[in-house]
């Protein structure tokens, strides 16, 4: 059975960053394994808010003005979205519309974080979270969040219930 | 009636877009209209519309192709219609070389109207479709940067046949 991957908006940008020369070992790690995953056979999906997401950062990061982004130019960025929208428009990256009640199901997710569990969770991961499950639910099988940090893991960590449907790969790690 | 019309109309001939703006009713169909460039970029940049038709002899700038730029820029997905009084075949053949315009008419064409309103009737009916991100992907052109002196040579065409009365 064919992997189905995730994208979370952070394993987008660090790809990003990775291709475009960055230095440091966790980009550049994240971008060889971004590439393997498009050169597999895996169906990868992410939703209209990693490319919010991915967007909002990726201008960030080009506006920074800091040395150790500095090979992160605006020719950079538009190449980096480019070639994002070539995979986009090929098919290989589809891109789920957010399913009904995501916004309120990721706002109420945050606040039972808090109030049952006295942890933090960020509302657009805890939307990325909810589209991940609703395409497991789609297609019958688990999906892989790709992501770069712990934030989905810890989400799983608070309510395992989300492990039915989805697992966590952290695209740094080798 | 739609009251957030996907179209934007830049056009400062006001007996055209009246007679436009009929033709749209008679189709339950709305537009937003600007008169000039300023006006135009930023109704599009609080809007984004999906479709931008536009007369190209307007009167406060040179560059009426260079606004169109910016705005496909900022949205690649949006369809750029332009509509001129008549374009010599070199501007003709020129502006089929570049990416940046959908579709080209010549005011004289006694079918514009209903062509414009067929092009925004369809607009309209995509627009209530959830967004097809294939397609939104594809209508990316980061190449429009290169073609962007292209696009000054193209414009000072266009704007030397307004200038001789053809345009």
């Amino acid at each position: 059975m064919r992997e189905a991957v995730y994208l979370d908006s952070n394993s987008i940008v660090y790809w990003a960053l990775g291709s475009a020369g960055s230095q440091k070992q966790d980009e550049q790690r994240c971008a060889q394994a971004f590439d393997s995953l498009v050169a597999s056979d895996a169906s990868i999906a992410c939703s209209p808010v990693s490319l919010a997401e991915f967007t909002s950062t990726l201008w960030s990061i080009v506006r920074s003005g800091k040395t150790e982004l500095a090979h992160f130019d605006a020719a950079a960025g538009n190449g980096a979205v480019e070639k994002l929208m070539s995979l986009v428009s090929t098919g290989r990256i589809r891109v789920n519309n957010l399913q009904p009640g995501a916004f309120a199901i990721g706002m109420a997710i945050v606040a039972a974080g808090t109030r049952e569990k006295q942890s933090s969770l960020r509302t657009w991961d805890a939307i990325h979270l909810h589209e991940a499950c609703q395409w497991s639910r789609m297609i019958g099988q688990q999906v892989t969040i790709a992501t770069t940090d712990s934030d989905f893991r810890n989400a799983i960590d608070i309510f395992p219930e989300f492990g039915r449907y989805v697992d966590v790969r952290d695209l740094t790690v080798a | 009636m739609n009251s957030r019309p996907s179209t934007l109309v830049v056009e400062d001939n006001q007996e055209f877009a009246d007679e436009l703006r009929a033709a749209l009713q008679d189709r339950g169909l709305q537009c937003d209209l600007a008169t000039e460039w300023t006006e135009a970029l930023e109704l599009f940049r609080i809007n984004g519309y999906p479709l931008v038709i536009a007369d190209y002899n307007l009167p406060d700038t040179q560059h009426g192709l260079q606004l169109l730029a910016r705005m496909k820029v900022l949205l690649p997905s949006s369809k750029l219609i332009l509509m001129s009084g008549a374009l010599t075949p070199a501007a003709e053949r020129s502006l089929a070389d570049i990416t940046l315009i959908d579709a080209y008419y010549s005011k004289a064409d006694p079918g514009l109207i209903p062509a414009l309103a067929d092009h925004i009737e369809r607009s309209e009916l995509d627009g209530e479709a959830p967004t097809d991100w294939r397609t939104f992907a594809g209508g990316y052109v980061a190449d429009l940067e290169r073609d962007y002196p292209e696009i000054a040579r193209i414009d000072e065409l266009l704007r030397a046949d307004v200038e001789r009365g053809s345009a």
